[in-house]
């Protein structure tokens, strides 16, 4: 029944439903994960990377994680070449507004603007919709810090924290388990760290979090400027040390606690 | 028998049928439930919001838009197209205002909805946009007026409409208290029909809904949150105590 409908452009099936956007969703979610987390002082963007050959040249820095603009920066789940179309288009937007009209875009005007194009690929043109998922972190002098995800239909959404990609669902739910006992803190950027080195080391496939598989990047403000890093190879490791170490206390205080409970 | 005549937007099937059309109409009925109500000054928009999750900012979750400073729209259906229908209604509405120095009629946007609807039902290498609008709004001399339009690019003026997944319970409550909905007096009273509409037939409770309300010449007010829940409260109240009425004559 399906295959009528879902063979060539994007076209309604008799449900009402448009399979080639499904479909691409379908493929992000085996996509390596991609999380990001807003912080009171920052945020942050986090990627699984899956290609870790030791042959590849790491002065490239960041393999999925894009800087778009001065103040945006993105992160991409799904068909790489897709996403490589699609951050080109974005720091063109971000350029064109910036030389129109001397500022630098606001951050929902180049999401959204990227969501219309995204979504025209789902309506006519002949061609497929993109097989993209984006999170995009940047800061405007209106909103703060802005965390947004957008997906092949064209929606997008402001988010606390969220992520896409592989077990995307899952990891949502942990974030917003770990959020929500922290509600009355307030998140630092150092705090949100540790949650994504979590979150990542529990919904990621590997048994073990390695320093090549994640790539992390922050953006702060800083003297009236916006400051974009990518975290080094040694700082990730010393964040995974980190969790192991927390995780193994937890676990032998667990232990304990089992022990001392008399057996029946 | 279908296969042939529905890959393509804009053949007919051998039956007369617009399948893509019909496909894009399945889309609305899907789509999240809303509706407008007008009374004579005020046009009083209710829709159906899919719960808010903990990590999502509240901002970004808007089914209820301003076209101009005196249109609101609203629409059940795929969001991403909604966003690309809005754009183009809201520059329509800046280009009429550059143009005539004066704002759209709400017929003249509606109007502009609608045909651009068509176009896409009917031109070459693209699908319909699978989404039905309310749009409501205030003519120059403070008319209120109430459209809707669906997929196909047809539109009407109602008094009360409503589209989505549950439009039709939602239009026979509608109907069956038509007496009342046609004679509100004021938008309190037209607030609580929406309210009650929403809990009575989509059982909703008042985080799932939104209530705005267009007057002429102010701004779009949204119903506060607390209000919605007092509302909700003595219409629960209210619709229990009807089915206790119409239980009691049976009784010995």
């Amino acid at each position: 029944m399906a295959r009528r409908y879902d063979s060539r452009t994007t076209i309604f099936s008799p449900e009402g439903r448009l399979y080639q956007v499904e479909y691409a969703m379908e493929a992000i979610s085996h996509a390596g994960t991609c999380l990001g987390i807003l912080a009171e002082d920052g945020i942050l963007l986090a990627a699984e990377c899956r290609s870790t050959n030791k042959l590849l040249d790491s002065a490239i820095p960041s393999e999925k994680i894009y800087r778009l603009n001065d103040n945006m920066v993105c992160s991409v789940a799904g068909i790489t070449s897709d996403a490589n179309v699609l951050t080109s288009e974005l720091r063109l937007i971000a350029q064109r507004y910036q030389f129109s009209y001397g500022e630098v875009i606001p951050c929902e005007q180049l999401v959204s603007h990227l969501c219309d194009i995204k979504q025209a690929y789902t309506q006519y043109g002949g061609k497929r919709p993109f097989g993209v998922s984006l999170l995009y972190m940047g800061w405007d002098n209106k909103y703060g810090y802005q965390l947004y995800q957008s997906d092949p239909s064209g929606n997008y959404g402001g988010w606390k924290a969220t992520c896409i990609g592989n077990n995307f669902g899952a990891a949502i739910s942990m974030l917003k388990q770990e959020l929500a006992d922290k509600e009355n803190v307030k998140l630092t950027l150092a705090d949100a760290k540790d949650l994504a080195i979590k979150v990542l080391s529990m919904t990621l496939d590997t048994t073990k979090l390695t320093p090549e598989k994640v790539e992390m990047a922050t953006l702060q403000r800083v003297d009236n400027k916006t400051v974009y890093s990518v975290l080094e190879k040694p700082d990730v490791e010393k964040l995974i040390e980190k969790y192991t170490k927390v995780q193994a206390e937890a676990e032998a205080a667990k232990k304990e606690k089992q022990a001392k409970q008399p057996t029946k | 028998m279908a296969q042939r005549y529905d890959r393509a937007v804009t053949i007919y099937s051998p039956d007369g049928h617009l399948l893509q059309v019909e496909y894009a109409q399945e889309a609305v009925r899907r789509g999240s439930t809303v509706m407008g109500l007008r009374t004579n000054n005020a046009i009083v928009i209710g829709v159906e919001k899919r719960s808010v999750g903990d990590l999502q900012e509240e901002r970004m979750v808007r089914k209820i838009c301003m076209l101009d400073d005196h249109v609101v729209m609203t629409f059940s259906g795929l969001t991403a197209d909604a966003r690309i229908l809005v754009s183009r209604a809201q520059m329509e509405a800046q280009s009429h205002r550059l143009n005539f120095e004066k704002p759209t009629t709400v017929e003249y946007i509606t109007r502009y909805i609608a045909q651009l609807k068509q176009n896409y039902t009917q031109s070459n290498g693209r699908r319909p946009f699978g989404l039905s609008c309310l749009v409501g709004g205030f003519d120059e001399d403070g008319t209120p007026h109430l459209f809707q339009t669906d997929p196909s690019g047809i539109f009407y003026e109602w008094r009360a409409n409503t589209t989505g997944r549950s439009s039709q319970p939602v239009r026979d409550y509608m109907e069956k208290h038509a007496d009342e909905i046609l004679t509100i007096a004021d938008e309190a009273a037209a607030i609580k029909h929406i309210v009650r509409t929403l809990v009575s037939v989509s059982s909703l409770n008042h985080t799932q809904m939104e209530v705005a309300v267009l007057k002429y010449r102010q701004p779009l007010r949204m119903i506060d949150h607390q209000v919605l829940a007092d509302l909700e409260r003595t219409v629960r109240r209210e619709i229990e105590d009807e089915a206790e009425a119409s239980r009691r004559p049976r009784a010995p």
